[in-house]
């Protein structure tokens, strides 16, 4: 998957896409805002590349995705998380918690 | 997760679509949000196509994820319904053994029979002998211009060593047996070649080593032989102290240098050699007549080759046709000239051979062919009767949404596993027939061990089984998807009867079933007349109450002298004993597959003339009288013709009329091919067989007498009894005895056993057809069955009907035989019809009958009617036990 790499950023969004959709199956749009009022605007993600992981995960079966209605009654595709997607949040959960203790540890003054 | 429904398939088009109103409803939804919060709709959109990024690099990139996640999601689908098939399949097939069971056997023997065939095929014709980059070596052969394939002599191969490059290295090589002396006398057969024979063909002996150049050069002090591994372990227990050591063969001191490995067993299929010895080691061995190594005319040669890495086949033939050219360049008549072949040695078969080998094999594998044509009628049969027992299955299935393709899909996996099960029997019967063909094929040793099927012929199998399998199942399968779902559902029996083209395409299998196995059982019955035929033919001689028992001098240490005389005096021993009638000595036996050639002229003819070409038999005075070959005109020889006397020759009436049409042939002179003396004709014997039975014309022969043309070393001893071979048998062996106890005797065959043999290709053949016949009768047989009882079963209904409207059950009975004994009459008439076709091909191999026999036409007409009118009988008997009352009842 050498193509989709973005380093330690891709990680970071997949974390959060998958945490979003851990609280309730949502539309990418759904996520975006999730994501926007989260961070108060502090992290900024394409929507490009939101697209993209909700794509990739879809294929590597961490999430499925279904047509719906969205709440004004418009055609979305909603995405659900499915065992194997909440198997990898907590995974990425455990990563992403060593990955911010390291950096601190490095940071911490001497 | 097993999901029991499936998600609808994307189409690559259908992706795209949906990626684009994905990102479209985010659009709108953005500018919406950003609406409410105060923007403009035109600044809102252009913020929220701002946010998105760049969205053709992400339409790009979800449409290529997605497809990844298309083409995943139809595999892990196509595996899980494979697996339903699989199981489905194996459920379904174990609910009807009766039907499993005789599709897997039915195809199995078929299978099993083109296995056998071909196995046998790739052994003979294909499986390379073990040598070393075997696509290097090749054979040099001569060929007149008739096609017959001949041998070289030693100065021949001499000139072909010398004059031509093409070669890496040639050797010659001579079949050779010799008496090994030491302990228990024994006679051994095995190979002279040229010293560099091992190099040659890249076998390194071990224990030991090859020959030298100097154990090969003409009066070497140290003769050297080499034994095989099998020899080696038979004679010596595997003894590696044996080599260094010398051995005693025909007499001579030889020292064994070396044992082959044991996966090398000869380059020519058959013959199991049990030593290697260098030419010029032979002449010590006195085999035979003098002037085996020197003399222009003794061929007895075969030439093998290794090319060398520059050379093409293609410049090697020719540059051998030259030295050919050469070599014959003294032959006025180009006609007479040989031609040379050169050909890459493919299996342990020679040119001559295969050429002979090729088109029986191709008669033979013809045979399977069909018997597996008959069986695939027969699965077909059963195939479309299951389809209709199942028709209601299917129906069902389709109407609770299978799709057809799903169904065809379904219906072929249970073809592939009974196509891949009956491919297993298939093999396992092979093997069983593989045993009966090398039992009755009296097949030699060597070619038995590479019986065992190799890969290729494993794959071809599979690929017939499993091909033969789906075919035939799949043939009647589409044609039950096909048919209407209602009249399938409607619980009424109607349904349940084949239909009318279905009926049409079983009557045609089986009448095809019928035609072939007739065509087979003629064909078999042909060749076995042929052999009966061949048996009764007059040889010329009377070969019952006679043994020949054959014995070589070469290994006593005799003088030449001693030779010349022990003939005559073995003659007059054996006449002695007790039971015996007569008793003679031949050099060579007729019909015995070795014979000699010379080429006779008149006394009038100029030096130079072609003369005829005639079998010569040098034999002793009691010869004609022993084996009774009638003496028509002037008489045998007697003690009188000896040595000293006039040299006399008893020719046969075939030799007397060429060379004296018309004329009194008794005094008239020949000369002597040997010495140009002039021979005096003094008898005439009647014309008779001598290299095969069945030969097609008339020979020419004549008999010198062994007091005047000495025999040579070896012979044999004519003993006839006056009662019974058994006395026969105790008298040579008691005569050779009393002449040399320690000489061994090499066989002790009956003369009817030679003549036996002449034919026993033709009684392998014979087996093999009428063994492939039965199998093809018995199928066809089973057909009829097959078809006559399911229209017995489906026809219940209207069986009830009639019988209750009072017909008896003999009429009904009736009924049903006629239907299979109008398809038996089809195919017999088509049967017969194909037979004569065949016949046609076969008349070149059929002995003393016409390939239209009428006797074998119609017993195996008889004999097939009368089988398929049972087979149609013992089901429609059932139809007469139909109860009205249950049949109207059913359903």
């Amino acid at each position: 998957m050498a193509r989709d790499s973005n380093g330690p950023l891709q990680g970071t969004l997949d974390v959060l896409v998958l945490r979003a959709l851990s609280l309730q199956p949502s539309h990418g749009y759904g996520v975006s805002e999730w994501i926007r009022t989260r961070t108060g605007g502090s992290i900024v993600i394409e929507d490009a590349a939101l697209y993209k992981a909700l794509h990739r995960l879809e294929r590597d079966g961490a999430v499925v995705a279904e047509w719906g209605a969205s709440d004004n009654n418009r055609k979305a595709r909603f995405y659900r998380l499915t065992p194997a997607g909440r198997r990898l949040l907590r995974a990425e959960e455990a990563a992403w918690h060593d990955y911010v203790a390291a950096v601190a540890r490095v940071l911490a003054p001497a | 997760m097993k999901r029991f429904f499936r998600f609808p398939r994307r189409t690559a088009r259908r992706i795209a679509d949906e990626a684009e109103s994905e990102f479209r409803f985010h659009i709108d939804a953005r500018t919406d949000r950003l609406v409410v919060q105060g923007m403009s709709p035109a600044a809102a959109r252009a913020q929220a196509i701002a946010e998105f990024g760049d969205m053709d690099d992400a339409r790009r990139y979800v449409n290529n994820v997605d497809r990844q996640a298309e083409a995943r999601r139809r595999r892990r689908d196509y595996m899980g319904e494979l697996a339903q098939d699989l199981a489905y399949a194996v459920r379904k097939l174990k609910n009807a053994p009766t039907f499993t069971i005789s599709v897997v056997l039915t195809l199995a023997i078929g299978i099993g029979a083109n296995t056998a065939v071909l196995n046998l095929m790739n052994a003979v014709l294909l499986k390379p002998p073990p040598v070393a980059n075997v696509d290097e070596l090749s054979w040099l052969t001569p060929r007149t211009r008739d096609g017959q394939w001949g041998a070289w002599s030693m100065p021949d191969v001499m000139m072909f060593r010398e004059q031509t490059t093409s070669w890496a290295a040639l050797s010659a090589m001579a079949n050779i047996t010799l008496t090994l002396n030491d302990g228990e006398p024994a006679r051994i057969a095995g190979y002279a070649v040229n010293g560099n024979f091992f190099e040659l063909v890249g076998v390194r002996p071990s224990p030991g080593r090859g020959f030298f150049a100097y154990e090969d050069t003409i009066g070497t002090p140290s003769p050297a032989v080499v034994l095989s591994h099998a020899f080696w372990s038979r004679r010596f227990g595997g003894d590696s102290s044996v080599v260094g050591t010398e051995i005693t063969l025909n007499g001579a001191h030889v020292r064994v240098v070396g044992v082959t490995p044991e996966w090398y067993t000869g380059v020519r299929l058959g013959d199991a050699p049990d030593f290697w010895i260098p030419f010029a080691a032979v002449p010590r061995l006195h085999i035979g007549r003098d002037g085996l190594y020197t003399a222009a005319q003794s061929r007895w040669l075969r030439v093998i080759g290794r090319l060398s890495p520059r050379a093409s086949l293609a410049q090697a033939q020719a540059e051998a046709a030259v030295v050919q050219g050469r070599l014959e360049a003294w032959i006025t008549d180009p006609a007479r000239r040989r031609t040379i072949d050169v050909s890459r040695i493919r299996s342990g078969v020679e040119p001559g051979a295969r050429e002979r080998l090729a088109p029986v094999f191709a008669l033979i594998s013809l045979v399977p062919v069909l018997v597996l044509v008959v069986a695939c009628a027969n699965v077909a049969n059963l195939f479309i009767s299951r389809s209709v027992v199942r028709q209601r299955e299917l129906a069902v299935r389709r109407a609770i949404g299978a799709s057809r393709g799903r169904l065809v899909r379904q219906l072929l996996t249970e073809c592939a596993i009974l196509g891949v099960i009956a491919g297993a029997v298939g093999v396992a019967m092979s093997y069983a027939l593989t045993g009966v063909i090398v039992r009755v094929g009296t097949l030699p040793p060597d070619l038995v061990a590479i019986l065992r099927p190799d890969g290729r012929v494993f794959l071809i199998t599979f690929g017939i089984a499993l091909s033969a399998g789906t075919l035939f199942g799949l043939l009647p399968a589409l044609a039950a998807t096909r048919s209407e779902i209602t009249p399938a559902l409607r619980n009424d029996g109607t349904a349940l009867a084949p239909g009318r083209g279905r009926h049409r395409l079983r009557n045609a299998f089986v009448v095809s079933q019928v035609a072939i196995s007739l065509a087979l059982l003629i064909t078999a019955g042909l060749f076995v007349g042929s052999l009966r035929k061949a048996l009764t033919v007059d040889p010329g001689y009377d070969p019952h109450n006679t043994v020949a028992a054959e014995y070589n001098l070469s290994g006593q240490g005799y003088t030449n002298e001693r030779i010349a005389r022990f003939d005559t005096e073995l003659e007059a021993v054996a006449a002695a004993q007790p039971g015996v009638e007569a008793a003679a000595v031949a050099e060579l036996l007729p019909l015995s597959g070795s014979s000699s050639s010379t080429n006779v002229r008149r006394e009038s003819d100029a030096p130079d003339a072609d003369g005829i070409l005639t079998l010569e038999y040098r034999v002793t005075s009691a010869y004609f009288a022993t084996i009774r070959m009638p003496v028509t005109q002037g008489r045998t020889f007697t003690a009188t013709d000896n040595a000293s006397s006039p040299r006399v020759a008893v020719v046969n009436e075939r030799l007397a009329s060429i060379l004296w049409p018309g004329e009194n042939p008794l005094g008239k002179r020949i000369r002597s091919p040997h010495d140009s003396t002039l021979v005096t004709v003094v008898g005439v014997a009647a014309n008779g067989k001598y290299r095969s039975l069945a030969e097609a014309q008339q020979l020419s022969a004549m008999w010198l007498p062994s007091a005047q043309f000495p025999m040579g070393a070896q012979g044999e001893l004519i003993v006839r009894a006056r009662a019974g071979t058994a006395d026969a048998v105790a008298a040579a062996r008691a005569a050779l005895k009393a002449m040399d106890p320690t000489l061994p005797v090499a066989s002790m065959r009956t003369l009817d056993d030679y003549i036996a043999n002449t034919v026993s290709a033709q009684r392998a053949g014979a087996a093999m057809l009428a063994v492939f016949g039965a199998v093809a009768l018995a199928l066809a047989a089973f057909g009829i069955f097959a078809v006559i009882a399911q229209g017995v079963a489906a026809r219940r209904r209207e069986i009830g009907i009639r019988m209750s409207l009072g017909a008896r059950t003999t009429d009904v009975v009736r009924a049903f035989v006629r239907e299979g004994l109008v398809l038996t009459a089809i195919g017999t008439v088509v049967g017969v019809a194909l037979s004569l076709a065949v016949s046609k091909l076969l008349a070149s191999l059929l002995f003393g009958l016409t390939a239209t026999d009428a006797l074998t036409f119609a017993s195996a007409t008889i004999a097939l009617v009368a089988v398929a009118a049972l087979a149609a009988f013992l089901p429609a008997r059932r139809a007469a036990r139909v109860d009205p009352l249950i049949a109207l009842r059913s359903d």
